[in-house]
């Protein structure tokens, strides 16, 4: 157990590519933070900086307080697990649990007490003698994590350990990293690119971008507060849908207008505008899927919120449905009950909810809302 | 050829477990292991080169049962043990096979070496391979482990993750092994490298780089991989040290500009007039890469990078006015290409 501190750390290759920019962040001791962004954001060499696979290039690294900057791998008292992992074929569940301690020359004893209890905590136990080849998908990555648990480290390191497995595993493989962070209380940072791994696991997100952190916090902060157009396109699926709109003031109403419509902007989101001034201005309005709707009462309640649009393709998901819709040349995705009645080639009228909208500054594509403080 | 030294170790660690005093002499004569005085009194003077020098059996010497061991059918050593009883002789004889094996293998990895590095003749290679049991009806690809710490936790990880047929791993020092391999799995090279970079750096606590051929060669002709695998390593190094894999026909390209006089790069990147601040600006470089390898493509570019289409648009434009030359051209996206390959190759930075 321990928290991880990571102060102004830069990582640069040689040849001149910086994958990691003045990182600042502090973990705590049994947390579960998810380093997430696209491919080539920097949250693997992060993770790697952090194992001591590769340099820091500029700034501190803190385990458990102390500076580990030029400490190796070894001595960091971590555990990894990466993507590619592999059981070795000839040795049974136990052997492979207990190889890396051999490689570390632990005694024997040792060795034992450690794998049976990792065995144990893993439901492997009745699985110890068996090959690799004898074990189901779900086992083996069991025996992957086992690998790691066998080592008692105070942080664990994992790198995309779901991406090999198939949808329905990763699933069921998700939940079962949740509880076992719960079960050994200990520090759990985990990377990957796949947001719906980082919303259900993380206790915290940090979200990254070109080697710098976008926004840190707890996953439905994320979802409801995000600091960006990158964070608000990246977290959340389908995606927020962007509108460039201008917020005008009519008749002591303030509306955000695009393509000839108009959406009403209530109180509540015009008293958390950071500057009074965006009234007037050209914006990036941002609604999510979800704060669209077709319902009939929804329109009548909304009516200063509703728009025209022409239903392009309709994806029934089972428990919802996925409309997509042109606006005078704006795509929009609504994420809608089943029950709808709209289909392609319909024009129909869709609502949208104010007071879920979400507000970004067309230059530096920062939120301009501040969050409401419960 | 293998030294003494691993010979005295493997000793050492024998004699601890089975509580017997060993006595190794070299070909030479000299005792090379084990108390000198006692053997010399218990043994008398004795020229075990020259008197016993083509013994096959166990033979008796002085109040000592020995064995010689050989080596390429020479004598390499002699073992020695004090009793002339039946126990004695099986215990005996147990230790010579334990260093016979030790030199078949390390037999098979000095030919290994030697054919790796051309060092021996086709004949050669096909004689040795015969001999050391290696196969060879099928075809192999030869991959470099490359790391700063020592690797021998590296290897043992490597053999046991394979199959172990068909696979053979050579240590050239202690930051280097050469992997020969006939791959049959379902999974392409570069995943079953991921595999092997990620178990290595995980359960080895180590980073390494791997460089492979993309020759599947009989064995006879393994040099041809391992000079593939060698150039993958030096040029990937430096054209994209942070992947930490590279496949040489990833390279063909720098490959024909590595070796060009440098003279010459530096005329041919002084009449394109270039402004350097592009090698420096992370961004650009970045979004040239990513729109070379979506085949100068804007929009499967602008999605790769999270950027919209027109912010694209003008950072190609301004990768314009700093190079003249524009990347949506072929013509130019070849000519952007050569230089920023040249540059990294020979680390020009102006």
């Amino acid at each position: 157990m321990a928290d991880v501190v990571l102060k102004h750390v830069y990582k640069v290759y040689p040849g001149g590519v910086t994958a990691v920019k003045d990182f600042n962040l502090e973990i705590q001791d049994k947390e579960f933070i998810v380093l997430v962004g696209p491919s080539g954001c920097g949250k693997t060499t992060t993770l790697r900086m952090i194992a001591g696979l590769e340099e820091i290039s500029q700034g501190e690294l803190y385990i458990d307080g102390k500076l580990v900057n030029d400490v190796p791998p070894k001595d960091r008292d971590i555990a990894m697990v990466f993507q590619n992992y592999a059981l070795y074929p000839h040795m049974t569940v136990y052997d492979n649990m207990a190889f890396g301690l051999k490689l570390r020359k632990v005694p024997r004893a040792e060795i034992d007490r450690k794998v049976k209890e990792a065995a144990r905590i893993l439901g492997l136990e009745e699985y110890l003698n068996r090959k690799p080849k004898a074990l189901s998908g779900g086992q083996r990555q069991r025996v992957a994590l086992g690998r790691a648990i066998v080592r008692n480290p105070k942080v664990f390191l994992m790198d995309e350990p779901l991406s090999n497995l198939d949808a329905k595993l990763r699933v069921q493989m998700r939940t079962e990293l949740a509880k076992l962070h719960d079960r050994l209380q200990t520090t759990f940072i985990y990377v990957t690119h796949d947001q719906t791994e980082a919303m259900t696991m993380g206790t915290r997100i940090v979200v990254m971008k070109d080697g710098v952190i976008q926004q840190v916090d707890k996953p439905q902060t994320i979802y409801d507060y995000p600091s960006n157009l990158f964070v608000a396109g990246f977290i959340g699926s389908p995606q927020m849908n962007f509108i460039d709109a201008r917020l005008e003031n009519k008749n002591g109403k303030v509306y955000a207008t695009f393509k000839g419509f108009s959406v009403l902007v209530p109180e509540g989101i015009l008293k958390r505008l950071k500057d009074p001034s965006y009234v007037g201005k050209e914006i990036v309005l941002g609604i999510r899927p979800e704060d669209l709707h077709d319902e009939e009462v929804f329109l009548e309640a909304y009516p200063e919120a509703v728009v025209e649009a022409k239903v392009e393709v309709t994806e029934l998901m089972g428990p919802e449905t996925f409309l997509y819709l042109d606006v005078n040349g704006v795509s929009l995705t609504a994420r809608v009950d089943p029950r709808t009645r709209a289909k392609a080639g319909d024009v129909i009228k869709i609502g949208f909810d104010i007071n879920k909208l979400h507000m970004f500054d067309k230059e530096t594509e920062m939120t301009i809302l501040n969050r409401v403080i419960s | 050829m293998i030294g003494y030294d691993i010979i005295k170790k493997v000793a050492y660690d024998i004699q601890k477990n089975i509580q017997m005093p060993i006595y190794i002499i070299d070909k030479s004569g000299n005792l090379i292991y084990g108390d000198k005085d006692f053997f010399e009194k218990k043994a008398g003077f004795l020229k075990i080169n020259v008197e016993y020098i083509d013994e096959k059996e166990i033979y008796e010497v002085g109040e000592f049962i020995c064995y010689n061991i050989f080596y390429n059918d020479a004598l390499f050593c002699t073992i020695a043990l004090e009793g002339k009883d039946e126990q004695s002789k099986k215990v005996l004889y147990l230790i010579s096979l334990i260093f016979e094996q030790l030199l078949q293998k390390y037999n098979r990895e000095e030919f290994l070496i030697e054919a790796l590095t051309g060092k021996l003749s086709v004949n050669l290679v096909s004689y040795y391979a015969e001999k050391y049991k290696i196969n060879k009806n099928v075809k192999y690809t030869v991959a470099i482990v490359e790391s700063n710490n020592d690797i021998d936790d590296a290897i043992k990880i490597i053999t046991n993750i394979f199959d172990k047929g068909n696979l053979y791993t050579v240590k050239f020092d202690d930051k280097r092994f050469a992997v020969i391999f006939s791959y049959k799995g379902n999974n392409s090279l570069i995943e079953l490298y991921k595999t092997m970079k990620d178990m290595i750096e995980s359960e080895g606590y180590m980073k390494v780089k791997i460089a492979s051929s993309s020759s599947f060669v009989p064995i006879e002709d393994i040099h041809i991989a391992y000079r593939e695998a060698e150039i993958a390593l030096l040029i990937g190094k430096k054209l994209e040290d942070e992947k930490g894999i590279y496949i040489y026909e990833d390279y063909s390209f720098a490959e024909i500009l590595w070796g060009i006089d440098i003279e010459k790069v530096n005329n041919f990147i002084k009449k394109r007039n270039i402004d350097f601040g592009i090698f420096k600006d992370e961004e650009l470089i970045q979004t040239l890469n990513a729109f070379f390898r979506n085949s100068l493509n804007l929009s499967e570019t602008a999605r790769e990078l999270y950027i919209h289409r027109n912010t694209l648009v003008y950072r190609l434009d301004k990768i314009f006015k700093m190079t003249g030359l524009d990347a949506k051209n072929f013509d130019d996206a070849v000519l952007l290409k050569t230089i920023m390959t040249l540059t990294k190759l020979y680390d020009i930075s102006r």
